[in-house]
């Protein structure tokens, strides 16, 4: 006569039937489950997944932006989450964090040339080499002179203005005008970045408070220099928290 | 000064005053395509970095260039 099989009658520490009454069991649970509405895709849903589009402000990662307020000056050399600034090439969704000029005493070398030379005619006024010179000429170099003092300060005003360096929420940008007719803007995404350092040598950069961040890529160019910004440790510490930001975003698969 | 009496050379040479003259008028006007390059690096440094001091660079562009024009009259009046 063959056997029988009776799970009721199977010893109770058979693998093999422990398995299977886990499996039936399991699925009996999903069964009571569906009929009383319980969606586990919906349980999941209301555990409160992170939102895989969500970009944190720079406030909520940043200890260092947290402190510091929105800047509506524009003609200054340290500006924190500017307002109504942008730049080319900047997208939809990006964010200038912090927007950073050479520190006002670097330009002191200009201003000094420049009121020297606005004195100059005054102290050769007398001079006898050019008193021969009929009256209208005088007049008409000195006027000459004071222009071309104008349009020198207006361009090393504007070299000053226009030469910056940009963080955003996203990627470093540095724009750089050389002269009147060149201009070169690069940009690294703050994922390349894998080294910064910060330089500030002299008593008068200890004293101001300003010197070099070099930022080390791997993008196309492969370094980033900001030469003379004011606060340079705030800014290794501002990148540093982007970098951190951006390796929490790769981690819990939101979209930067 | 050096035995000479510059001031009669001058003043009796007018062909010596009409090169000093031919001089800075067209130095004026060189000055004028500067004032000119000056504004368009202007408007493409404005079109690369927009803040609200722009307009207010513009308009010195601007001012820069009428004070140049100015000039280049006044050397063609007073000279």
């Amino acid at each position: 006569m063959p056997e029988v099989f009776s799970s009721s009658q199977a010893p109770s520490d058979s693998p093999t039937l422990d398995a299977t009454k886990e499996v039936l069991r399991g699925l009996r649970k999903k069964r009571v489950h569906r009929r009383q509405g319980h969606n586990p895709v919906q349980v999941a849903a209301s555990q409160k997944m992170p939102d895989r589009h969500h970009k944190r402000k720079v406030d909520e990662y940043s200890e260092v932006m947290s402190r510091e307020k929105y800047s509506s000056n524009p003609v200054t050399a340290f500006l924190t989450k500017p307002l109504k600034t942008f730049f080319a090439s900047q997208s939809r969704e990006e964010e200038i964090i912090l927007l950073l000029r050479k520190h006002p005493i670097t330009q002191i070398r200009w201003v000094l040339t420049t009121l020297v030379l606005a004195v100059l005619p005054i102290l050769f006024i007398n001079v006898e080499l050019f008193s021969f010179f009929p009256g209208n000429y005088m007049f008409a170099a000195r006027v000459g002179w004071y222009l071309l003092l104008l349009g020198f300060s207006i361009e090393s005003f504007l070299s000053w203005f226009f030469n910056v360096y940009i963080i955003t929420d996203e990627r470093i940008v540095d724009v750089d005008f050389l002269s009147l007719i060149y201009r070169s803007i690069s940009s690294a995404k703050i994922d390349n970045i894998e080294d910064v350092s910060a330089e500030t040598s002299g008593a008068l950069r200890s004293v101001f408070d300003f010197g070099t961040v070099r930022v080390q890529t791997a993008a196309e160019k492969t370094e980033f220099e900001f030469e003379d910004v004011p606060q340079p440790n705030k800014v290794i510490a501002l990148i540093n928290d982007l970098l951190l930001e951006e390796e929490r975003e790769k981690v819990e698969g939101r979209v930067s | 000064m050096f035995g000479l009496d510059l001031t009669a050379i001058l003043t009796q040479d007018s062909l010596l005053l009409l090169v000093f003259k031919f001089f800075f008028v067209v130095s004026a006007l060189l000055y004028c395509l500067f004032a000119v390059v000056v504004i368009r690096q202007i408007v493409v440094m404005k079109n690369t970095l927009m803040t609200t001091f722009s307009p207010w660079l513009q308009i010195a562009g601007y001012t820069h260039l009428g004070l140049a024009i100015f000039v280049l009259l006044l050397f063609l009046v007073v000279l």
